[in-house]
């Protein structure tokens, strides 16, 4: 069965109030010298829109793009120039994660755990990120362990094996 | 003046119904009953409803699914709103609910439907549960019994109410696998329930005996047979009554089956279709199922029945068709087991009931429901003057071996002199008057001790 049968004919509204959502962000990353442009955003959301067709997921609304703005604009790791291109890859990652973790983690969990391993782990590297804390804390959760976020432990763990 | 041009009706037949609403909007817009904005309207509310849902369905914990759980969702809502669609009078009727109402408000009737469906289903499989047969039959006795508890305990009429999570290995003679969900649950414990009552019509140990010959027929263990009970059972009473047997009498010989196929065969294929029809008909009388629930259901078993029967004749394979007694057992010595004498005061009582009923089926009914023992039935032909078209009401309905032990006895006392209606001459003419029956009787009537 399709999943949309016709042409969604929500679909300008529902892009220009996650493009509206995200101008927004604008209130609290401005404290600390980030701010999207509208042809900023409305990327932000065709880079979520053609990971989620890459990943095989459907997301109501646009709240994720919010809360991972909401979640990194802090972070001394980015600069305005990288800020917009930081954001699409974070989101890539994110619902990456969310495939490999078997949506097993709400997504309030998931931004968590990717900030605190961007800033002490990775300090501000998305390879890390993406390629090594991710993968670790995907095995994790596929393997049962229950101190899924410790990644050191499993490690030294996996050496002494 | 504008002509005033009148809406066509919906095809009933072109609508699926297993995609009702998808369908009922496709013809809406065909037939001009609903314009393609509302259809596009409806469309776009049945997508709010899949947003509104997923966020329920995650517990507000993630924003996003894999399309296969979305996939899943909007199918169970559509379920819903399918059956609640459905279940109105007629297609117009629900094409006008479309314009009056709301996808949500649908939806939500639809689980209302849902739920009291699930009700519905739980009373049948209580009563499945009730009358479930005491056989040795694993696919049977575990599909009633444990099949469903999982079911119960986890459908989610909500999100995944077009899913059929149940293990039901046990195969009706009616099975419908085109539904989904806990339509199909009900279909299918309705359907059980039917078919219990029709077995339960008959004596549990000659149904297990019948299993067992089954199973001893295809070289398997009784219990892992993956039959279905009401079909082994009808086919052999069905070739019963062919044989001018009683409709409860399950065994099958391999002379009787040679004699079958030899009737079968004189036949026309047609004749042979008439036959069955009428077999089941005399079936349906001397259960006494005539006009029930269970009477609709079993007519259209000769459909199931035909294209079976003329690759078993055409392959001259009856032997598997029916249930067959293997040679050893039908050699074997029948041991007549008496069941509680009445009291003299009793037996009086009966005999002078007798007197206030009209005719002689209902005096048979009556003699058969009052008496379990032999000599009880000897006294009463003795004591009580039935009238001769009587005597033949009551040898009908009695039991092949009820008469093998009349028989028996009509031998060691017949006499010169017995008067005309006496129940032993009507004995030997209700036997002569059914040829087949007769032969089957004095054979069993020798093995008898």
């Amino acid at each position: 069965m399709e999943i949309f049968p016709t042409l969604f004919p929500l679909e300008k509204t529902a892009i220009s109030l996650a493009v509206n959502q995200i101008i927004r962000t604008n209130d609290k990353s401005l404290r600390y010298g980030l701010t999207l442009s509208p042809q900023d955003a409305l990327q932000l959301v065709e880079t979520r829109n053609e990971t989620l067709l890459a990943l095989g997921r459907i997301e109501v609304g646009s709240a994720t793009i919010g809360k991972i703005i909401e979640a990194f604009c802090d972070s001394a790791f980015i600069q305005q120039e990288e800020y917009s291109s930081t954001l699409q890859e974070l989101i890539e990652i994110f619902f990456y994660a969310k495939n490999e973790t078997l949506d097993l983690l709400s997504d309030d969990e998931l931004i968590e755990l990717m900030k605190d391993y961007y800033e002490h782990r990775c300090r501000g590297s998305l390879e890390l990120l993406k390629y090594r804390e991710m993968e670790l804390l995907a095995r994790n959760i596929r393997f049962g362990c229950k101190d899924y976020a410790n990644l050191d432990d499993c490690l030294d763990e996996e050496v002494e094996e | 003046m504008k002509e005033i041009v009148m809406p066509q009706k919906i095809d009933p037949a072109k609508l699926n119904r297993h995609q009702y609403t998808l369908s009922l909007l496709n013809e809406g817009i065909k037939t001009g009953l609903l314009s393609a904005e509302r259809a596009e309207h409806l469309q776009t509310e049945l997508m709010i409803l899949l947003s509104k849902a997923i966020p329920k369905y995650t517990r507000h914990e993630s924003s996003s699914v894999p399309t296969e759980i979305a996939q899943s969702i909007l199918q169970s809502l559509l379920y819903n709103i399918d059956l609640y669609l459905y279940n109105l009078p007629s297609p117009e009727l629900a094409i006008a609910e479309l314009h009056s109402s709301t996808i949500s408000e649908c939806f939500h009737r639809g689980t209302e439907i849902t739920a009291a469906l699930v009700q519905d289903a739980k009373q049948l499989w209580r009563l499945a549960l009730g009358t479930m047969l005491d056989v040795s039959l694993t696919a049977y006795t575990e599909t009633i019994s444990s099949g469903f508890t999982d079911f119960f305990y986890r459908y989610d009429g909500k999100y995944a109410a077009h899913s059929t999570g149940v293990v039901v290995d046990y195969p009706l003679l009616f099975d419908d696998m085109d539904c989904m969900g806990i339509v199909y649950v009900k279909n299918y414990l309705q359907s059980l329930v039917l078919e219990n009552k029709l077995c339960n019509e008959y004596p549990g140990h000659e149904v297990q005996r019948l299993l067992t010959n089954c199973g001893k027929q295809f070289n398997l263990l009784s219990a892992e047979l993956m039959v279905n009970l009401a079909d082994i059972i009808l086919k052999n009473s069905l070739a019963a009554i062919i044989l001018g047997r009683s409709a409860q009498n399950l065994s099958l010989t391999g002379r009787d089956c040679q004699e079958l196929t030899e009737l079968l065969l004189e036949l026309s294929w047609q004749d042979c279709c008439s036959c069955i029809r009428q077999a089941l008909n005399t079936l349906l009388c001397q259960l006494n199922l005539e006009g029930s629930d269970l009477c609709q259901y079993l007519l259209s078993y000769p459909d199931l029945l035909f294209p079976q029967l003329q690759n078993a004749l055409d392959n001259n394979a009856l032997s598997g068709f029916f249930v067959i007694v293997p040679e050893q057992e039908a050699n074997e010595t029948v041991h007549y087991l008496p069941g509680d004498r009445l009291s003299d005061e009793e037996l009086r009582l009966v005999i002078e009931a007798l007197e206030y009923f009209q005719d002689g089926a209902s005096k048979a009914d009556f003699v058969l429901a009052k008496v379990k023992n032999i000599d009880d039935l000897l006294e009463i032909l003795g004591a009580f003057r039935f009238y001769k078209q009587e005597f033949f009401a009551l040898y009908s309905q009695l039991s092949d071996s009820d008469l093998a032990l009349l028989s028996k006895h009509c031998c060691s006392e017949y006499t010169d002199h017995e008067p005309d209606f006496s129940w032993k001459v009507q004995l030997v003419k209700y036997l002569e008057s059914v040829p087949v029956r007769k032969k089957m009787i004095l054979d069993l009537a020798k093995k008898l001790k």
